[in-house]
Parts: C-alpha cells; sequence; structure tokens
C-alpha cells in the first residue's frame, strides 16, 4: 500500500495593496488608509494513498459535520465516442445509475439511498468520467456498499436505456430552442470538423442504435480500479475507511485498458463568418479559434491565466465586460473563456456576447478591437497588478471546504500538474510581467483568424456582416428522424404479381365498382387499450373522408377527446382546449386515411400507384401475399393479402412520431358485409411487436351524410 | 456575472434542506443596533474566508406603476461607485450629472410620444446627451467600485432582485472584514448613480437575454402576469420594455431613499470572525444611519379565482408547460402542507412525478415549486413541465393532474413521509457546510419571514403533517377554478406560403 504525504502548502495574502494601482486621485479614497493583518491558513493535506486494486485515493478527515463524501474520476470521457454512435458516453453514464445493479432493481436501488438521504450519482464530461457518493457519516457502510456495486455491477436494464435515448431524441428536438446552445453546437462543429469529438453532436440515427451491449462494452473497457481515482472527505476514520474500501472492492481486478486514439487536430486556422437565422431582437455571438493543447510541463500557464483574466475571465472588472458593458451598454453578458486541454485536444478560446440585433456589428467589432489591443499594448501596470492581486488574493477560496481540497488535488493529478503546482501558484502569479501578458496575447490570440458565429436576424443587424470576411450562411433544420427505407428494387415479374394480387384482393372485397362508389365511412368501435396506467376501456368513433380527411373521436374513462385533421392540418380537441398538431403528427394522419382498407384498394387501382410483390409470408398460420407500397408520408406499408379469402389480413409500417419511430402491425378478421363491401369487425393493434388494443367494430356506415364543421375548429 | 437572480431558486434550496437544527440554534447570533439594523453571524474557521450579505426588503413588488423596473435598476447602479469612489473629482463631476439627467428627461419624454415624436428634437437631445456623456467621462472612473473588491480577492461579488427583496452578496478573505464594511457602508451613505443611461441599455439586454430570446422566460412572464390580475406579484422583476425606458436617476435615488433603511435591513456574516470584535466594526461604520419610517406594505389583494386561466406563448421554441394554483404564503400552515406535497411529487428519484410522469416517457422533466414568485404575499403552487414528444403539453396536463387528485383521495404511506424526514434533517447539516449558502438562508428568512427561527420552526411543522393534512390541502388549492395554465406553442419558422413540401402525393 502506497502512502504519502505531500508537502504541507501556507497560503498567504498580501499583506496591503497600497501600491501605485489607483487612479491619481485628488480625492482620498476611504479604503486606502486601511491596513489587513496577514493571513496564514495552512490548509488540510489530503492524504495519498493506494488500495492494493491500484485505486488512488485523497483522503481528509474532516470531523465538522457528520457527512460524508466520494468524489471520484474516472479516465474516460466523451472523447471516446465512436463517429457512428455519438451520445454514447452520456447515455452510458444515465443507465450506469438509472439501470440499478445486478442485484438492485432501480426502484429498490432508488428507494435504498434516498431513504437514507444519500445518492450515487454517475456523469461524463469530455474528458474524464465522474461517480459520486455523499451520504450521512452513520450511513457510510452501507453506502459504500452501494456505491461499489454502481461501480461493479450495473445492469443496464433496457427499458431504462429506452427511456434514456427517448429523452435524448428529445434534447435533440430541442437543441435549436437556445440561442446560446445553437451558437456554440456550431462553432465547436466549424472549429473541429466532423473528423474530431469535439466537432461532434448527436443526431437521432446514432441514438437510437446504441445498444445495451454496447453500454456494457463501455463499461468493461474502462471502469476498473487502476483507472479511478477518489478524494475522499468528511466524518470517519481512515483506517477503518482503507478497510471498508478494500472489502466492498474485494476481486474487482486491475486490467489493462487500450484508450482509443484522438485524431490528431490540424490547428491551422480557418477563419469564418458564420449566420444562422433565428427570428429575435438580439444577436448571440461567439467569436473566437482553437485553445490550448497543455502539456504537462506549460510555463505560459500563468501568464495565460492573467492575460484570461483581463481579456474576459475576470467577471466585472475584466476589458470586454468593462468595455463592451459598461462603457457601452451593448450587452448585460459579455466575456471570454479558454479552454486548455490535457489531450490531443486544443479545447476552445472564445469570447460571447448578447447584443441587440441592431448593434451586431459594432459589437463585434469592438470585442475584436479588445483583442487586439492585447497584443498591440502592454498591460498598464496598475491593471497587472490589481489582475495579480485578485488572483493572489482569491486563491484562498479554492480551499473553503475539505471536499474542494480534496478534489482539486486529484483533478490536478488527473490533468498532469506538476506536484507543486499549488504552492507555488501565488509566486508564479506575482511573477508575471507586463511582456509576458504581451507575449502570451500574441502567441494564443489570432484576432485576423477568427470564427465568428452569429444568431439572429439579419434583418435587422446595423451593418451587414461582410465587412468581417464572406458570410456563410448556416440552415437549421429540425432534427429529423432516419429516413424512411426506399422501395426495394422490383422486377417486372413483382410488380404484374402484385398487380394481379391486387385484383384479387378488390374483387374479394366487393368489386372496384362499388369501391370506388364509397366517399367516406364512418366506423363505431370498442376498443381495450394498455396504457400506461393499465388497461382501458375506449369508445371509438372513426370518420375516413377520402381521399385525406380524418376525424376520430375517443371517451375513455378520463375524459372524451377527439384527433381532427382536414388534410393539411389538425388539432387534438380535449376539455381543456383544443391543441394544434405538428407537421409530423399530420403526416401520420395521412397515412391513417391512406391505408383505410376501402380507400386503399380503390385508390391502388385507379391511380397508378406503384405496387410490389414481396413474397408470401404465415400470417396466423395462413399463407398470405405481401404487397409493399408507399404511404404519402414516404413510410413504406406492408400489406398481407390472404391467399385463401383475399382479404386483408395484416398491414405493418413504421410510425414516425416527432423523432422517434414506432413499428406498428395490425391484423384484422371478421369480415363482415357491409352494403356489398367487406368490412374486418375484428382489429388487433401490436406496437413494437406487444399488444396494444383489440377493437370490436359495433357499427360502419357508408357515405354518411357528413358536415364540413367536423373538420373544423370551433371555438 | 448575473446581477439578478430570478427569484425562486433561492427558495427552493431554502425550503428542501436547511442545517442541523440543533446545531444551527446553537451557532446563530444576533444583535439588534439601535438604528434597528439586525445582524445574524455564525462563526465558522474552517477557513480564513467569510460572507457577509446584506438584504433590503425592497424588491419589484414595492414599486409604483411609472417606477416599475426600478429595484433591479438600482441594484445594478450601486455598482457604480460613491462619491470617492469611482470618480476623479465628484464635486466637478456632479455638475455633469445634473445636465445629464436633464437631457435624459427631456429625450425620454420626447421618445415617450411614440409615432408622434419629433424626429429631429431627438437626435438634437441624442447629440447632446452623448456629448455631456464624454464630458462626464473625464471625472468618471468606470468599474472602480467593482475593481476594489476584484483586487482584494472577492469571490461572488454580485446583487440579487427578487419580488420581495434584494440582496447584495460576497465572499471574501476574512481579513477583508473592514473593507467591506467600509465599502458598503460608503455606497449605502454616499452611492452615485452614475453612468444611468449606459447601465439602462445593458438592462435591456439583460430582459432581451432573459425573455425575448429564452422560450421558458417568455412563458413565465406571460404565465405569472395571467395568474395575478390584482397583485403586483404578476409584473415581472425586471419591468416591461416601455417601464424600462422611462426609468432614470431621480427615481432611483427616491426608491433608494425610501427603501433601503437599517431598520428595513439584514445583515449576516457567516465564517472566520470574532463575534464581538465584528459587532462593534459594523457599529463603527453603520451605527450612524438613521432609522426612517418603514415604507407601506402592499395592501392590494388578488382577488379569489374564479376560473381557470389558459393562456398560450408562441415561441419559435419545442413545447413547455406551466401550472399554478393561488395558496397562502408562510406562515399559513397549508403552506408547510404543500412544501410536503412538493417534496412528495418531485423530490428524487422516488418522487411521484419522476415514477409516473418521467419514467412513463410522457415529459422528459416535471417539477414542482412551492411559493411562487415570492413569498411576501400570498403565492402560487407551481408545476413545470417539458413534455417528450409526441406526448403535448396536453398529455403532460392531464398526467399531472392525476397525480394531483391521487393526493387528494389517498393517504400518503408513511414510508413516503419518513423518507422525506430523513432528507430535511440530512439537508439542515448539508447546508452548515457553506458558508455563503448559510447566509443567504439566514438573510431570506430574517428578511422575509420576519426572523430567521422560522427555519427551526419550519423542520417542526413538517414533522407534524398528517396524511389528512395533505388530502384537506390538496382538494382545497387544486382545483380546476383556481389554476392558470401556460403553454408554449412552437411558433413555425417562416416557410414560403402555400407550399406543403412535406408529402409526395
Amino acid at each position: 500500500m502506497k502512502h504519502r504525504t505531500s508537502i504541507g502548502l501556507v497560503i498567504a495574502t498580501l499583506i496591503a495593496c497600497l501600491m501605485a494601482w489607483g487612479i491619481p486621485s485628488t480625492f482620498a479614497k476611504p479604503h486606502e488608509a486601511l491596513t489587513f493583518e496577514p493571513i496564514a491558513f495552512k490548509p488540510p493535506v489530503p492524504e495519498e494513498r493506494m488500495l492494493s486494486n491500484g485505486m488512488t485515493l485523497y483522503l481528509i478527515e474532516d470531523h465538522e459535520l457528520p457527512l460524508f463524501n466520494i468524489n471520484g474520476l474516472i479516465k474516460t470521457g466523451n472523447i471516446y465516442e465512436s463517429k457512428d454512435k455519438i451520445g454514447l458516453s452520456s447515455i452510458f453514464a444515465s443507465v450506469m445509475r438509472t439501470g440499478g445493479t445486478v442485484s438492485r432493481e432501480p426502484d429498490a436501488l432508488n428507494e435504498e439511498l434516498e431513504s437514507m438521504a444519500a445518492a450515487v450519482e454517475v456523469g461524463m464530461s469530455r474528458e474524464y468520467g465522474t461517480v459520486n457518493l455523499s451520504t450521512l457519516a452513520e450511513d457510510i457502510e452501507k453506502g459504500l456498499e452501494i456505491f461499489a456495486d454502481v461501480l461493479r455491477n450495473p445492469a443496464f436494464r433496457e427499458d431504462k436505456l429506452e427511456l434514456r435515448k427517448q429523452q435524448a431524441v428529445e434534447g435533440i428536438r430541442r437543441r435549436n430552442d437556445n440561442p446560446i446552445q445553437l451558437a456554440w453546437r456550431n462553432f465547436s462543429a466549424l472549429l473541429y470538423g466532423t473528423d474530431h469529438p469535439f466537432g461532434w453532436y448527436a443526431e437521432i440515427e446514432g441514438i437510437e442504435s446504441i445498444t445495451v451491449d454496447d453500454l456494457k462494452a463501455f463499461h468493461a473497457k474502462y471502469y476498473h480500479p487502476n483507472n479511478m481515482m477518489l478524494a475522499i472527505t468528511g466524518d470517519f476514520d481512515t483506517e477503518t475507511l482503507i478497510a471498508q474500501l478494500e472489502k466492498v472492492f474485494e476481486g474487482w481486478e486491475t486490467a489493462e485498458i487500450m484508450f482509443p486514439d484522438i485524431p490528431t487536430v490540424d490547428a491551422t486556422p480557418s477563419p469564418s463568418v458564420n449566420y444562422i437565422f433565428k427570428d429575435l431582437n438580439q444577436t448571440t455571438m461567439l467569436i473566437g479559434h482553437f485553445g490550448i493543447k497543455r502539456t504537462p510541463d506549460f510555463p505560459d500557464y500563468f501568464a495565460l491565466r492573467v492575460m484570461n483574466d483581463i481579456l474576459g475571465e475576470g467577471g466585472f472588472t475584466s476589458r470586454l465586460m468593462r468595455e463592451v458593458r459598461e462603457k457601452h451598454g451593448l450587452a448585460y453578458m459579455v466575456g471570454s473563456i479558454m479552454h486548455t486541454s490535457y489531450y490531443t485536444n486544443p479545447g476552445e478560446w472564445f469570447a460571447y456576447s448578447q447584443t441587440r440585433a441592431d448593434k451586431t456589428a459594432e459589437a463585434i467589432s469592438l470585442i475584436v478591437d479588445v483583442v487586439k489591443g492585447l497584443r498591440d499594448t502592454p498591460v498598464p501596470e496598475a491593471e497587472l497588478q490589481r489582475t495579480k492581486d485578485s488572483l493572489i488574493n482569491s486563491f484562498v477560496f479554492g480551499f473553503e471546504s475539505s471536499s474542494q481540497i480534496a478534489f482539486q488535488q486529484m483533478m490536478l493529478a488527473y490533468r498532469g500538474f506538476a506536484p507543486d503546482f499549488l504552492e507555488t501558484f501565488t509566486d508564479n502569479i506575482a511573477k508575471v510581467t507586463a511582456e509576458d501578458v504581451q507575449t502570451v496575447a500574441q502567441k494564443y490570440l489570432n484576432p485576423d483568424a477568427l470564427t465568428i458565429v452569429t444568431v439572429g436576424n439579419k434583418d435587422s443587424f446595423d451593418r451587414p456582416l461582410d465587412e468581417f470576411g464572406e458570410v456563410n450562411e448556416i440552415e437549421i433544420k429540425q432534427p429529423a428522424p432516419p429516413p424512411a427505407e426506399p422501395m426495394p428494387e422490383a422486377s417486372e415479374a413483382d410488380m404484374a404479381k402484385a398487380k394481379e394480387i391486387l385484383a384479387a384482393a378488390v374483387e374479394a372485397h366487393g368489386g372496384l365498382e362499388k369501391l370506388q362508389a364509397v366517399k367516406n365511412i364512418v366506423m363505431e368501435a370498442s376498443a381495450s387499450a394498455n396504457s400506461p396506467a393499465g388497461p382501458m376501456q375506449i369508445e371509438a368513433t372513426s370518420y375516413y373522408v377520402y381521399p385525406d380527411k380524418f376525424r376520430q373521436d375517443l371517451k375513455h374513462p378520463q375524459g372524451e377527446m377527439a384527433y381532427v385533421f382536414d388534410g393539411t392540418s389538425g388539432f387534438v380537441m380535449t376539455p381543456m382546449g383544443n391543441q394544434p398538431i405538428p407537421p409530423q403528427v399530420a403526416n401520420s394522419f395521412k397515412d391513417s386515411v391512406f391505408r383505410e382498407n376501402v380507400w386503399l384498394l380503390a385508390n391502388l387501382s385507379q391511380n397508378e400507384i406503384p405496387v410490389q410483390y414481396a413474397g408470401t409470408e404465415e400470417v396466423q398460420g395462413k399463407q398470405a401475399h405481401t404487397l409493399v407500397v408507399q404511404q404519402p408520408s414516404g413510410e413504406m406499408l406492408k400489406v398481407f393479402i390472404s391467399d385463401e379469402t383475399h382479404y386483408i389480413v395484416k398491414i405493418t409500417y413504421r410510425e414516425i412520431n416527432q423523432g422517434m419511430t414506432v413499428n406498428r402491425e395490425t391484423f384484422m378478421d371478421d369480415y363482415r358485409d357491409v352494403d356489398g363491401i367487406k368490412v374486418p369487425h375484428h382489429v388487433v393493434q401490436n406496437v413494437e411487436g406487444q399488444l396494444f388494443s383489440e377493437s370490436r367494430v359495433k357499427s360502419v356506415t357508408l357515405n354518411a351524410e357528413l358536415d364540413e364543421s367536423l373538420f373544423q375548429e370551433s371555438e | 456575472m448575473k446581477r439578478i437572480r430570478y427569484l425562486l431558486i433561492l427558495f427552493l434550496v431554502a425550503l428542501t434542506g436547511i442545517a442541523s437544527a440543533q446545531d444551527l440554534s446553537d451557532r446563530v447570533v444576533e444583535h439588534t443596533y439601535p438604528n434597528g439594523l439586525k445582524l445574524l453571524m455564525i462563526k465558522r474557521d474552517t477557513s480564513p474566508t467569510i460572507a457577509p450579505y446584506i438584504l433590503f426588503k425592497a424588491g419589484s413588488v414595492d414599486e409604483s406603476d411609472d417606477t416599475r423596473g426600478i429595484a433591479h435598476m438600482l441594484e445594478h447602479m450601486l455598482f457604480k461607485g460613491t462619491k470617492t469612489i469611482g470618480t476623479k473629482d465628484y464635486e466637478k463631476e456632479k455638475v455633469v450629472l445634473a445636465e445629464i439627467d436633464r437631457i435624459g428627461d427631456a429625450l425620454d419624454m420626447e421618445r415617450a410620444k411614440g409615432s408622434k415624436a419629433d424626429a429631429d428634437k431627438i437626435a438634437e437631445l441624442e447629440a447632446a446627451l452623448k456629448e455631456q456623456q464624454e464630458l462626464a467621462k473625464e471625472w468618471i472612473v468606470t468599474g472602480e467600485y467593482t475593481e476594489i473588491y476584484t483586487q482584494h480577492g472577492s469571490t461572488g461579488f454580485n446583487a440579487g432582485t427578487s419580488v420581495d427583496y434584494t440582496i447584495y452578496t460576497v465572499e471574501l478573505p476574512s481579513n477583508k472584514l473592514e473593507l467591506w464594511a467600509m465599502l458598503e457602508s460608503d455606497r449605502l451613505k454616499n452611492a452615485v448613480l452614475r453612468e444611468f443611461y449606459v447601465e439602462r441599455e445593458a438592462v435591456k439586454e439583460e430582459r432581451r437575454m432573459r425573455v425575448d430570446t429564452r422560450p421558458g422566460g417568455k412563458l413565465y412572464e406571460q404565465f405569472i402576469a395571467a395568474a395575478f390580475t390584482a397583485h403586483p406579484y404578476g409584473m415581472p422583476i425586471i419591468g416591461w420594455p416601455s417601464d424600462i425606458a422611462m426609468l432614470n436617476r431621480r427615481k432611483a435615488e427616491a426608491f433608494f431613499k425610501i427603501h433601503y433603511a437599517p431598520n428595513n435591513s439584514v445583515m449576516v456574516i457567516v465564517g472566520n470572525i470574532e463575534i464581538d470584535k465584528t459587532v462593534a466594526l459594523i457599529d463603527k461604520y453603520f451605527g450612524d444611519m438613521q432609522s426612517q419610517p418603514l415604507p407601506h406594505e402592499v395592501t392590494t389583494q388578488e382577488v379569489p379565482q374564479e376560473g381557470e386561466r389558459r393562456i398560450e406563448v408562441e415561441f419559435d421554441a419545442e413545447p413547455q408547460l406551466m401550472i399554478g394554483y393561488h395558496k397562502p404564503t408562510i406562515p399559513h400552515f397549508d403552506d408547510y402542507v404543500l412544501d410536503m406535497i412538493s417534496a412528495i411529487l418531485s423530490d428524487g428519484r422516488t418522487s411521484r412525478f419522476y415514477k409516473n410522469i418521467v419514467e412513463e416517457g410522457i415529459a422528459v422533466s416535471v417539477n414542482s415549486i412551492n411559493g411562487y414568485p415570492g413569498a411576501r404575499y400570498d403565492n402560487l403552487f407551481v408545476v413545470n413541465g417539458t413534455p417528450r414528444s409526441p406526448n403535448t403539453t396536453l398529455d403532460v396536463e392531464e398526467a399531472i393532474y392525476a397525480e394531483l387528485e391521487r393526493l387528494k383521495t389517498e393517504p400518503v404511506a408513511e414510508k413516503e413521509f419518513k423518507r422525506i424526514r430523513k432528507q430535511i434533517d440530512a439537508g439542515f447539516i448539508r447546508n452548515l457546510s457553506s458558508n455563503a449558502g448559510m447566509a443567504q438562508q439566514l438573510a431570506f428568512y430574517e428578511g422575509i419571514a420576519g426572523d430567521w427561527r422560522y427555519i427551526l420552526g419550519w423542520r417542526e411543522n413538517m414533522y407534524k403533517i398528517t396524511p389528512e393534512d395533505i388530502m384537506r390541502v390538496a382538494k382545497t388549492y387544486f382545483t380546476k377554478s383556481n389554476r392558470t395554465v401556460g403553454t408554449l406553442v412552437k411558433k413555425e419558422a417562416v416557410a414560403p406560403a402555400g407550399e406543403d413540401t412535406e408529402g409526395n402525393e
């Protein structure tokens, strides 16, 4: 067992700040006369230990309050995702927690933790994974056992993966709602392109392809004791705790981990000016380029820290804030962020602002000028001193709690900082000169090679953006579900065979003349449906008016509702009011009229819609011919026609409801004669292979007298 | 960087977890000065840092029709310095500031005429204003007040305005307590609201950011305006655009004078302090401030709601839902019961909303908040929902109502109470681990509930609640006629007219 304690750190603040930082003044500032007792604070030092399985620990006993915390890091991250399953690692982290463990059902796990006011959480960032435990001190033993169980034996239950995937798809659907999110996604994609994980963002298709096996493989690859560090703080005894940890992790073996290569980035700047339309009165702008790939030994770190504070990371007193907001009133939120990365990625650097549309170009120019100013002119001594004092005096806030101290120590180790980084931090900051700041500004800021992303409405801009370069307009589309499968290739023979089967079906259902004469059909049915709340009885009346109007009135125990579609748009009617339906749902209503038996047969026969023959299959134990046809939405419809009766006995199709695909099967039998036309009176519907509803038709009316108002929205 | 914190989160944190009751009552030290200033302290020596907070019981609810937005605007302006900080020579500067006020007033009046305004006159006044603003630059030191704090190592230097109060926050190394007392008392005694019209533009940007470009912000503003027809809780904290356009230094100074009195404030200092020395130090800097008659409380009461209110907001974003029920504020017993109900509905993965709505895939999130938008007056119990497509806001609404109905008829199991009580007690302990968190809570409850001990009583009351209380309260407030429902509806992006590109027929 490794046992190491690093040298203690003493934090001292500046004794007084009476140096020449003030502005020449004819009036004394009252605070300048104050003197301050020096602070000499020796924060607790985390004890570094290693478990027998190779797991590294940073421990601080802190008996102030009866609490216990573990913050763990795992060497993994979004960067290890593959391009065809973007979003996998974040979904993995969620389901590792929500999916329960092999011996604990998800509900039981939640109940157990929350009834002792404890939490175990799993997270994922770009360059690491996290796992945390928080309990009261009285529950340490139980807490550790659950923590280890989640780490070692996650079950990744299928239903929880499905739920998380659905949530991810919903997130994708909503990703253009917020202008900052929209700008950021495009900014990083522009910088990194499609060959590097930092440029990627998830799409519906990739999310849908993620399987339980993918999650298990991700776990097997990275979640090993030697690939983890834990920062442990709170009301515990170190030796007892080490023994408890050895026990809960017993048998969890060290493993060799092969980290995938991360593509190297060609950091050659490729400046561009980009515009994304969103009809807003304020423009969101990101202006920047690649950040810095940091090496463990990175001498520019301290000068950069000072420079970034002066530029836009220092809050109210940074130059961007002072110039853009305080002096010009051009923003509420303005600043800059420089990412440095330890891996092969340079991260990003960018300035950001949200500015009224008619000051967009003015704000961009001002921001670029502030950046140029840092390169062109040395920082005035007073401003430099103020910034350095600020960094040195606020250093103590990195040591306010033991959990913060232990976590910081662990993070520095993870990111490969020098062991004496904290001990030498304030001295290194104090050494930074105006020349150093200018040097790093010239080295790392490149105002001539900026990637500019704006989200807003250019009709209201003060000046066209092309003064900053040729404008690339990025069109944002509502994320679409995976495209419909194309119609399979069909031979002449298949087409001919389809026609023959279709003709037989038309005859069996009543003949073309009779079918063509039907202009509408009204059906009343009783259905029992499997809803999330359990089985439910529904009374339904469906109106089909060919070729494209549809209405369905539903009565269920909770109340009444109706879906209404007039061929172009529609709405849902409930006791609480009407709500319009989105275009995608409108599409699926068009499809439902299209595949209604009577109209389907008439329509296919008379309107030369391509129909293909796709072999035979057994339906309910009997031979049936399969026809394939494309619905108005583009989705395929398979129609199964009995070889014996020539009735339609089954249809299958995929329905897309706002991003998620659902596979449906409908079985039809109990055909009865209605005015010479055969109509099925027993209909069973499956969704994703599960029984969804079973209906008995009570009445069928052909060519009913229908009022137009049935399809209109009334108040 | 956020100078305004929109209420809610503060209260939510306060109500779901508070320091160990016994421990807390032992550790809080109180001192009241002759001028009415109340000081609360907790000595906590884990690090050489302090969190000194000041809260004024002055929020947007204390505004009138012609000053709407002034509480928040004043909060911004109190970062602009004093007669000695932020200026090179105040005597010379103030002459220019007066001129800026005079021109600014004339400009605002002219602009307010709208289409009848004289464009030439506006241009002339704008030019004159600009000229005076340039002159003022000779004396103004932009950002000096904040720079002093920053240089001395401050973190979390900020302020927030809610409907009920305004709070000024910072954390400092503990040897800077006197600097804080000096700077804070200086701005209370000698604030100069310079650079007003530039900051007013920043506030307009803040409104655009929070409301005009954010689907949730827009929905919230319309929802709350529909829920309150009489009481000022229905008005936006930041003000309507036309209100902001008419704010000026005179209005801000008047609000400042009336509301920022020592006897209308609470000061809290948590951290590495000596109690006696701190009491003396605060006396030295704040003791000479005069107490003054307190402003009137709001007397307008919301009339009972007599029918469901439904509003829609169209926005280029996916749908969202807000439902609110009127109910009494603290310390009414039913308010505690609604805190308990909120915990049952939406705290954690064992909560009913999570299990029955989120895990069923109907919504991606559903949360409840008791005590919206403030706590000084009767307020709302609010439920927010974000549907998961293809479910609509109506589906989510139905699912929420099913859970609220269940509360009326099914007694809550002892197991649920037990879990929540354990979490309350753990929350008490966890909250003690942050100086800033404690300062925020003590200031809030002392200022708004009138006594920080509300926190202790809250725990006792939460323990008293019975299954019958829950059913009675659910039946009383969760009625159709008592609710306001707001939905965000997707406004489709402008497409070429008359073309339906969807089908392939």
